[in-house]
């Protein structure tokens, strides 16, 4: 069975996003710097039609296109998909199972990338391993980051750490609410604007 | 002129001490190599891998003054009346704890803020760099622009709760530039220049 990973860029104080953000400001207030790694190589990578060209360095490269192949399915929060708008439809992985309260009408059509979940974070992801089999399935969004680490779900954390302080906005490691949770550093890539780490959490 | 540095062991969750003060969870890797690292002026001798003790090594070796705050000051109990690492240490505070207020004293307080204990810091480090400690202290330099380089020895474990050391910047941006990154067992050391 594949494992339950997480993968997002963090800010070296721990913002995935800055204040104020939403889908006209979907870094927040002063979060651009969070994606320059993204934009600052000389390789391209392109995730899905609904997302932009990525000019990133051979050693982010290689480690995104690793992402990639393992890739089963994704869990996203709401928020982080009206703020991208739906990707256009295109995702950047897909199946997309995406965990909301309501669940928008529009997106609910034959062929439709996305799987609304309405009951919860721990169902989304019974879901997406279901739907992964023998791979990854992949989170991307803090707030069901924080509700799958305290369910005790996740097997991997992957940050990409950004140079930057953005002092305020979406605190990746917010709202966890338990004890010391221990982790092993399975892998450190320092590559251009960004270093790579990823953990494993010890059960 | 020195470097003014800013030297933490923090979670990957962004704390320097649990909820309590305590650092035994993120502490590990000073005990967890086969390198004896003596501590400069203490009778403390860490076991650190090869890798954290060459860095250790020369970023302790390179300081000349500390700076820090009143709470870092009742917390560590005076450093058992030693000055951590030999070195003359600075201590913001509003109130000067009488005890320590004699002239033969082994701590400078400073009551006027954290220019003035900079500027004294350097007049007593000379050449050498000048490390800014306590967390409210340190994001005080930050918000000032005062400090070149922020160095966090990075620990494998989310800690939950406690204190954060990147807390109050106030949605202050400030740009960094990755210098060094040492994958060390136990930890991962980073270092970061403060653009300006």
């Amino acid at each position: 069975m594949g494992k339950v990973t997480f993968n997002m860029t963090m800010s070296l104080d721990g913002f995935v996003a800055g204040p104020n953000d939403n889908p006209e400001n979907g870094l927040g207030d002063g979060g651009e710097g969070l994606f320059k790694w993204y934009f600052s190589g000389d390789t391209e990578v392109k995730l899905s039609e609904g997302t932009p060209v990525l000019k990133i360095s051979k050693k982010s490269a290689k480690l995104l296109k690793e992402g990639i192949k393992g890739y089963g399915a994704g869990v996203w929060g709401r928020k982080t998909f009206d703020i991208a708008h739906a990707w256009g439809g295109n995702p950047p992985g897909s199946p997309a199972f995406i965990v909301t309260h309501h669940v928008p009408q529009e997106w609910v059509k034959e062929g439709s990338p996305f799987i609304f979940v309405t009951d919860g974070v721990e169902s989304a992801i019974r879901q997406a391993k279901q739907a992964a089999g023998e791979k990854d399935v992949v989170i991307c969004t803090a707030s069901i980051l924080q509700q799958a680490l305290k369910a005790g779900l996740v097997d991997e954390i992957n940050v990409d750490v950004a140079p930057i302080l953005i002092g305020g906005g979406v605190s990746l490691f917010d709202h966890l609410g338990t004890g010391p949770i221990e982790l092993e550093c399975t892998r450190v890539v320092e590559a251009p604007n960004v270093t790579h780490l990823c953990y494993r959490i010890i059960k | 002129m020195g470097k003014v540095i800013t030297e933490f062991t923090i979670s990957l969750d962004g704390f320097i001490a649990g909820p309590n003060d305590e650092v035994d969870r993120i502490f590990g890797w000073y005990s967890s190599g086969d390198t004896d690292f003596p501590v400069q002026s203490s009778p403390m001798v860490f076991k650190l891998s090869r890798a954290s003790a060459d860095l250790l090594r020369e970023s302790w070796g390179a300081l000349g003054a500390i700076v820090t705050g009143r709470r870092d000051f009742d917390v560590s109990e005076a450093w058992g009346g030693v000055p951590p690492l030999g070195v003359p240490i600075f201590i913001v505070t509003h109130n000067i704890p009488q005890e320590w207020a004699k002239k033969e004293s082994p701590f400078t307080f400073v009551t006027d803020g954290i220019e003035s204990a900079l500027a004294q810091a350097r007049a007593s480090a000379g050449d050498k760099d000048i490390g800014i400690s306590g967390t409210q202290i340190t994001q005080q330099f930050l918000k000032a622009g005062l400090i070149d380089e922020i160095r966090l020895h990075l620990v494998p474990v989310l800690l939950g709760a406690g204190i954060r050391l990147f807390d109050n910047l106030q949605d202050e941006n400030i740009a960094l530039e990755k210098i060094l990154v040492v994958d060390a067992p136990d930890v991962t050391h980073l270092r970061y220049h403060v653009k300006k």
